[in-house]
This record gives structure tokens, sequence and C-alpha cells, in this order.
């Protein structure tokens, strides 16, 4: 692996959210359920980045991975854990120190039309991050024209507001303001999850050419495994708040481990409706369970095809499976036996 | 022979539909039918007219302003066929619920928040089918059952903010094949849902449509989607059909150039390292449509003039194979597929 | 590509011009704005110039013309000292402007400064501002404004400050119900992620974002200015006699009703154009600052 950039280590996320079964006079008379539930959206996760690298975040709604790159930019309060960005924690820093190390950490978000403001033309929002932090004063548009340019836009697109542009476009300004500030890593949440197939393949093209370019690093979060697959070199598959598996990208999809990672590549699709309509697939039974009463031991064990009763015991430990492939499941060795699909 | 028809025994169609709101051409002479216990796709990007041309067919667009031509045939019992395009409201209401099944894409916003899932599943067994209160009640827990939802007889009584994501869509189903319609419409249905759910919604349509002979159109933005529940095929792009086939032979013999790109552009499992093939630019504006082919402005094949200023016609590359483009001549297509 | 190439290809670009001009430009397209720019273009004349305008001074007297009826001498008729009615409905503009404009801005500042800070923090300075806000509510408007001139004593300050006590809270509500909504866009949270501080957010990014319904309430809140200080006056708390005001000059006529309708005739019709060209300017606002129709125009 490449020379380590961010480290996130023992991360956790917890939300209070009032309680609708319990009442003020319960909590008086010190029974009945507590007035606050805590929503555990994220436990205990960890993974490192490296320079010029990416690393896939994958699950499904209520997984925790937009909670996990929201905490990095500390848009939500982390309850415990670190993230180490060059050395420097991210969650102790403080005003000029914060602001510093925020410059080096960039967000692209799922929507891009709603996260532009609608009153400013493009080229102020883009130019936003270079005023908040005082850069390039003086040939500020002249940066603003280089970054339309780097994502392969016309400079004419001055001026315009984000509604005069196409999905494709907005998504392409809003990278162009991630990269104002020269950033180290990029957060894309979702990021090509909003636009169509055509203008998906050029907008992960442009992210793809962008890292080579500017030896950028990417936690690329989406739902999306075929997504996933093609922009990461490293994939954490999340589920209700924890990590099920990682491994580097080719491992991940070769010799999926985890029971979970196994029912999310089955219920893709497959390329060819000839054997989609033969092949065997896992079709996971049930929901997500609630991330306010999570289930004891491993958290997928309630819809898990292969579950023991020993699944409800305890937290599964991350089991070493090779070199850079891990994955959180008692039964991991007994099951590669058996072949996945 | 330059077009296609509605068939005589197709359950439902629309033939040479076109649909104008002010100066923008939403739909352009679009044809497509499906039979009894077929499975229509429709795919498209966003602005193609996909959902347009269901909504606009079913009366689901209010007119004026919308400027509504063809025709739009329902298959009734006795083997004929009428327009739905010219029946009165009052005639739309009673096929829309009872004849035609809806399930759109946000399962949240599509059922009333105020309303237990019971009432919402019983209101068109007593309007369309004049069933009693207590039969219907019956019936509604039939009916979550038959979509596998567990524990029906309790779930009946929850509100939708009760219940998930994929339950509340297998509500939507549920509420859509109440009344045993001919045809069920699934707009996205499973765009806003999670790739493990999505798998449980496609086999339970893919069963129920098994047991019931009901004929589905679904649309969709995701060829892989469709890919494994369709029988055929109709791309839509610009408003206008540019390629209609059978399932097998759209994937093995993709022959518009939109076609291919749409398929060269969508990531894959165990596609890595190349870069992904583009379609450049986006779709066209509606209300400043190309004279000549739709998709001219993004063709990599494009020959000069005629593509520029010429509308290319429908042509049936195949048997039942139609292509709307000068460029997919059959020996070109033999060098891609 | 050269620099003016660049300028000549935006200029080009249909819509490309900043928003406030469309915005105008909408709302200049319509012949009931045309409408209400003139009657309200007349009252700021009368206010400016009313010396000029005016035939007569506000209070000179001349009893041998009372109850003159409308006619050449005088266009209005005359009250019952004589004096000329139409000299002081001109010469109330200024007043009546002055109250109007001064009160509700007083309330735009406060009112939005209080809207803006509950909205985006919450908390507990939200629960403050609000529960002050439901307190002034539950007074009806006259009765706090009569309150408020007990308390300070009658005259055209006090009709300003009362007036902007009483229209700050539907500021303050109107400001925070926007705040909270656009608080949550993306954009706001993408902001943040660029390391943003909350005075940068609050006035670059909400600021200008909830402006369209503060706008369009500032305009309706004028016309209840207007009919709050002829309220007040009416009931001989706001201009003080013999200075005259439209309100002042209703009141003054309800004991003549029998004598010369013209006496509570004039200065009622400049209160009712007057509110109804703001009324409908607000109206006229509200659809061209809709930002449904700003975002729909590409979807």
């Amino acid at each position: 692996m490449s020379e380590e950039l961010l480290r996130v280590e023992g991360l956790q996320v917890r939300f209070p959210v009032r309680n609708a079964n319990a009442s003020v006079r319960d909590l008086i008379q010190r029974k009945g359920p507590a007035l606050t539930q805590w929503v555990h959206a994220v436990e205990d996760v960890t993974f490192t980045v490296g320079r010029g690298e990416t690393l896939g975040l994958v699950g499904e709604s209520g997984s925790g991975k937009s909670t996990v790159g929201n905490a990095i930019m500390r848009l939500v309060p982390a309850s415990a854990g670190s993230v180490i960005l060059d050395g420097e924690n991210l969650l102790d820093a403080k005003g000029e120190q914060l602001r510093k190390l925020r410059r080096r950490v960039a967000m692209v978000f799922q929507d891009p039309l709603a996260s532009l403001d609608p009153r400013r033309p493009i080229d102020e929002s883009i130019a936003d991050p270079l005023q908040i932090h005082g850069l390039h004063k003086g040939r500020r548009s002249q940066r603003v024209a280089e970054l339309l340019t780097m994502v392969g836009l016309p400079k004419r697109f001055m001026g315009r507001y984000p509604h005069e542009l196409s999905g494709g476009q907005r998504q392409r300004v809003c990278i162009a303001r991630a990269l104002a500030c020269e950033p180290d890593l990029i957060i894309l949440d979702e990021a090509t999850a909003s636009l169509d197939v055509s203008v998906q393949a050029q907008v992960m093209n442009l992210l793809k050419r962008l890292q080579r370019e500017l030896g950028l690093s990417f936690i690329f979060i989406a739902h999306d495994l075929a997504v996933v697959e093609y922009m990461s070199d490293r994939v954490m598959v999340l589920y209700l708040g924890r990590a099920m598996e990682v491994a580097g990208r080719s491992e991940l999809y070769a010799h999926p481990a985890h029971p979970y990672t196994r029912a999310l590549m089955s219920a893709i699709p497959a390329e060819d409706p000839i054997a989609e309509r033969t092949r065997r697939r896992i079709v996971l039974t049930g929901d997500v369970p609630s991330p306010l009463n999570p289930p004891s031991g491993c958290v997928f064990r309630t819809r898990c095809p292969d579950a023991i009763d020993a699944c409800a015991e305890a937290i599964p430990p991350m089991e070493v499976l090779g070199e850079d492939h891990t994955a959180a499941c008692i039964r991991v060795h007994d099951l590669a036996a058996t072949p996945p699909r | 022979m330059t077009t296609t028809n509605v068939s005589t025994t197709a359950a439902f169609g629309v033939d040479d539909l076109s649909v104008r709101i002010g100066s923008a051409q939403i739909l352009n002479g679009v044809t497509w039918s499906v039979e009894r216990g077929e499975t229509l796709g429709i795919v498209g990007e966003s602005g193609s007219g996909k959902s347009m041309t269901v909504l606009s067919a079913t009366g689901l667009v209010p007119r004026p302003p919308a400027v509504v031509t063809g025709r739009a045939l329902l298959g009734q019992p006795d083997g004929s066929q009428s327009d739905l395009l010219t029946m009165t409201a009052a005639q739309l209401r009673a096929v829309r619920g009872r004849r035609l099944g809806y399930v759109f894409q946000d399962p949240s916003t599509s059922l009333n928040p105020l309303l237990t899932v019971e009432r919402q599943l019983t209101e068109g067994l007593e309007y369309h089918l004049k069933m009693r209160p207590a039969e219907a009640s019956k019936r509604a827990v039939e009916l979550l059952e038959m979509v596998g939802i567990p524990d029906p007889a309790r779930r009946v009584k929850n509100y939708p903010h009760e219940l998930s994501g994929g339950m509340r869509q297998r509500v939507m189903i549920a509420i859509a094949l109440s009344c045993d319609p001919e045809v069920l419409i699934a707009d996205e249905p499973t765009t806003a849902l999670d790739v493990t759910i999505q798998a449980q919604i496609v086999d339970i349509v893919r069963s129920l449509q098994q047991r019931l002979g009901t004929a589905v159109i679904w649309i969709s933005h995701d060829l892989g989607v469709v890919g494994g529940l369709a029988d055929r095929i109709v791309v839509l792009y610009g408003g206008q059909v540019v390629e209609q086939a059978d399932v097998e032979t759209l994937f093995e013999q993709r022959s518009h150039p939109y076609t291919q790109g749409l398929f060269a552009a969508r990531p894959t499992l165990g596609r890595t390292g190349n870069e992904l093939v583009t379609i450049s630019g986006s779709p066209p504006d509606p209300r400043e449509l190309p004279p000549g082919c739709v998709f001219y402005d993004r063709c990599e094949l494009r020959l000069d003039d005629r593509c520029r200023t010429e509308r290319p016609p429908l042509v049936e590359l195949g048997p039942e194979h139609w292509v709307r483009s000068f460029c997919a001549t059959p020996e070109r297509q033999e060098a891609t597929a | 590509m050269s620099a003016a190439q660049v300028t000549a290809d935006t200029a080009a670009v249909t819509g490309s011009a900043p928003l406030w001009r469309r915005s105008l430009k909408a709302l200049l397209a319509s012949p009931v704005v045309w409408f209400c720019l003139v009657v309200l273009g007349t009252v700021l004349l009368c206010a400016v110039f009313g010396e000029q305008i005016a035939p007569q001074s506000a209070n000179e007297t001349d009893v041998s013309r009372a109850f003159t009826p409308p006619g050449p001498d005088a266009w209005m008729g005359t009250d019952d000292l004589g004096r000329d009615v139409f000299s002081r409905v001109v010469l109330s503009a200024a007043p009546t402007l002055q109250v109007s404009v001064t009160s509700v801005g007083i309330a735009l500042v406060v009112g939005v400064t209080l809207g803006l800070l509950a909205g985006y923090y919450r908390g507990w300075v939200d629960v403050v501002v609000m529960r002050v806000v439901d307190v002034m509510f539950a007074f009806p408007v006259m009765l706090l404004a009569i309150a408020i001139v007990a308390v300070l004593g009658a005259g055209l300050t006090t009709a300003i400050i009362a007036i902007g006590v009483v229209y700050t809270p539907i500021f303050a509500r109107v400001t925070r119900a926007s705040v909270l909504s656009v608080r949550e866009e993306p954009f706001i949270k993408a902001a943040k992620s660029l390391g943003a501080r909350d005075s940068r957010i609050i006035f670059t990014h909400v600021l200008p974002n909830v402006s369209a319904p503060i706008i369009v309430q500032t305009s309706l809140s004028f016309a209840f200015a207007i009919l709050s200080e002829a309220a007040l006056s009416f009931l001989g708390l706001g201009v003080q006699p013999p200075d005259p005001s439209w309100g002042r000059m209703l009141f003054d006529a309800k004991s003549f009703l029998n004598q010369g309708w013209w006496l509570s005739v004039f200065p009622g019709a400049a209160i009712f154009i007057t509110v109804l060209a703001f009324n409908l300017i607000g109206d006229a606002l509200r659809d061209v600052l809709d930002p449904k129709t700003m975002t729909k125009e590409r979807a």
C-alpha cells in the first residue's frame, strides 16, 4: 500500500432521539423506557486511506456509510474514535488548526443541484472555498477558469446559475469547488448516484483522470457495487454501522467472504439477461433492523442465511483472511469452503 | 414496412403517441404494445419521455397544457380495443385502478400518511369491485400475504411510516394488483430501494405475473434490472423510440449507437481498469430538438448531412427488431455485436 | 479564447443575466405593477415636493370658506375651518410615508435578525425568541400599539416605535420559517464542509435564499403600517393637530359626515389607493420571486 494519508480508528457516531414511547412521568418515577434513545449510526469503524488511493465504502441505506464521511468532515459529531490526517487528529482540532485541516479534505455530495446555492452564479460557488480560506487573492477569477477547464467545462459558463446547467455539468461544478483549495482527500458521497448512466460514466472517468493527474485520495461512498468496483482500490462493506468486510478491490470481488457481501453481490442483476433468469441468487429476507436497537452479537445475523446460535453471543472480531483482507464473521473460515454464489 | 403497430391482441399499447407541452416536444410518434402475460421494459434516461409515455396514455397528464395525439389502446375482455385518449374523465376513473394498476418510484410519497394500509387497500376494492367493507378487509389481508409481507393481519392496521421502504413498495404493489388488473404499470419501482430489497421486489413481481398473467410495463433507467425481467425492451431517447427488440436480441445485437453507448457506459461487475466508454454531452432539450436524428449531437457514428437534417425512420433490422438510425446498418451491427 | 470572446459568449447565452435583473424584468412586464408604481410614485412626489404641489399651506384657515364643496376653487373642497382638503391630503403624504417606512424598517431589521438567529441556531435562542413572538401575537395589534403609545405618550415618533414593535414578530416568524427549510439544504452542508464560518453561511447563503418572502412581507407591511398609522391618528394617538395626516383627517371628519362627504372621502381614498398599490405589488413580487418558477426553467 502507498504512504498512509488518513487513518480512521474506532469511529463511533451516535445520535440521541426522543423516545416516542417514553413519557416525562415515567422518567420522574424512574420506570418505563428511557426518555432518549441512541441511534447507533456508526460503531467501531477503522480504516486507512493511502495517498493517491481510493477507498470504496459500500452499503445499503442505514449502513452508516454517509455518516462516516460526515463525521470525518465534522458535519456530525463523532462520539468516539479518532480521524488522523497526516499525524493530526481532525476530531480534536479547533479554530485555526481545524480550518487549515479542512482545506485538505473536501466533499462532493449526491445531489449537485441542491448542493449549489441556487441564488449564486457557479463561478461564485467555485470561488467560495478560496474566499473562505483567503487563497489566490487578486487572481481568483483566473483560478476559477483553471478549475472549470480541469473539470471539462467551458469558461463561458462563468456567470451562469446552477438551474441553467445539466445534471452532469452541475456535478462537474461541485467537483471544481472541491478541487479549489488543492485538497489531499475528497470524500465523494454518492457523487454519481443521481446522474444518468451516460453522464455517470463521464463523471467517473473525470474523477479517475483528476486522481491520476493530481495524486488525490478518494473516499468513494456508494450503494452501487459495480460503480464502487470501477472506482476503488480497496473496498469496505458496511452494514448497520459496522464494517463487515475490508479487502483490496480484486480480492473482494473475486472472493467475497462475508455472507452479507456475498448476498449484496448476488443481488446485482447479471450483465446477460438469459444468465440472469437462470442463475441462483441469495435473496435476503426481511429488512435492515432498526439502528436504535441493533441485534446482539453480529448485527447481520437476523438476515443471514448462514447464521448459527453463536452469532448472537458476541460481536464478531475481524478475522484475517489474507494480506489486506478481513471479515467480521465467526463462520468465515467454514464458509470459505463453500463457493460464493 | 416503416412502422410498428399495436397488435390486435395487445393488452395495452400506444400507437403513434405524441405529447407537446408548450414549446417542448416531450414524445414524438411513440408506438409500443404489451401482450397479456408479457413484460415490456421501457428504458431511457431522464428527459427521454419514458414516464410520460404511460402517464399521457392513461390520462394522467393534464390536457391542456399538454397536447396529446395518437391512440392509447386498452384490450377489452370481449377482444376489442378501446382508446383511452377519447374516454371521458368518468370512464378513465373506472379504468384506472381497476384495469390498470400503477406502482410509482417513491413508496414513501405515493401512500397517504394519514390512512392505514387497510384503508388504502380497501378503497379500490370498495369503489371498483363494490365489495362490502368486511369482505374488502379480508381481501386486504390476503393481498398483503400475496406480496410476501409477514404477519399481514397485524401489518394491515399499520400506517405507512411504520413500514420500511421495501414493505411500503410491497403495499403499493398489493394496491396496484388489488382489483386484478390486466396491466401493471411499474414506473421505476425499485429505484428508491436498496439492492437487496430491489431483488425481493423484482422476484415478487415476476412470480405474481406468472401466477396472474398480468401484462407488466416496467419503466427504468437501469438496463440491468429491466434485462433480467422484461421479454421485450423499448429504448427511448429524446421522446422517440430509438430501438425496440426482444431482450435477447437487444442484448446480443444492440444496434442503435445510443443503445450501444448505454451498455458501454454502464459499470458492471468485473469491468475495471479501462476507462468507461462515455456518451459525450447530455440529452437534448425537448424545446430545442435537433431537426434530424435526435441523437446527432452525441453520436460518434454520425454521417454528416443526412443525420443532421433528416429524421431517420424506424426500420426493421431483423424479426421484431426495430431501430431508428441511419448508422445502424446490419453490417455495422455485425461489427459491433 | 480571448477575454473579449469570453464576454461575448456569455452575453449571447440567453438568461445569463443576474437573477435580480431577471426578476425585475418579469415584474415590469405586468401592467398592474405599472399602475402600482404610478400610484406610489405620486405619493412619493407629494411627500417630497408637497409644499410646491399644495396650493395652500396645511393650516391656512379661512372660516368664511368653510364647507366649500369640491369645485374649481378647491378640488376636494374645504373643511370646517375652511382649510383646503386637497392641500392637506397632499401634505399628509410625508408623515404617512415617514411613519410607514421607518416603522417597517425597524420591524424588518429587528425581526429578520431575530428570525435568522432563531432559525439558524435553534436551541434556547429559538425558544426564547419564539415565545416572546408568540406572546406578542396573542395581543390584538391595535391594543398593543395603543398600550405602547399610552406608555410613551402620543406623537409621531411614538407611532413609529409602536408600529415597528407591532410588526417585528411577523418578520421574525416569516424569516425563521424560511431559514428552517433553507438550513437543511445540502448547499449549506457543502458550505460547512468547506470550512465556512457561521456568519458567512448566514449572510452569503441563508439570507439571500430567504429574501423572497421577506421582500413580499415588507411590501405588505407597508400597507398595514399605513393603515395602523391612520388608525392611531384616527384615535388621536398619532400625528397631533393641527398637523394633517390621512388618519387624522378622517378623525376630524367624523363629526361632519352630514355637512361634507368630501372631508372623509378624499383622505379615505388616498389611504385606499396607496394600501391597494402596496398589496398588489406584494402579490406581484411573490409571483416573480417564487424560487420554483426560477428553478423550473430547465428541470
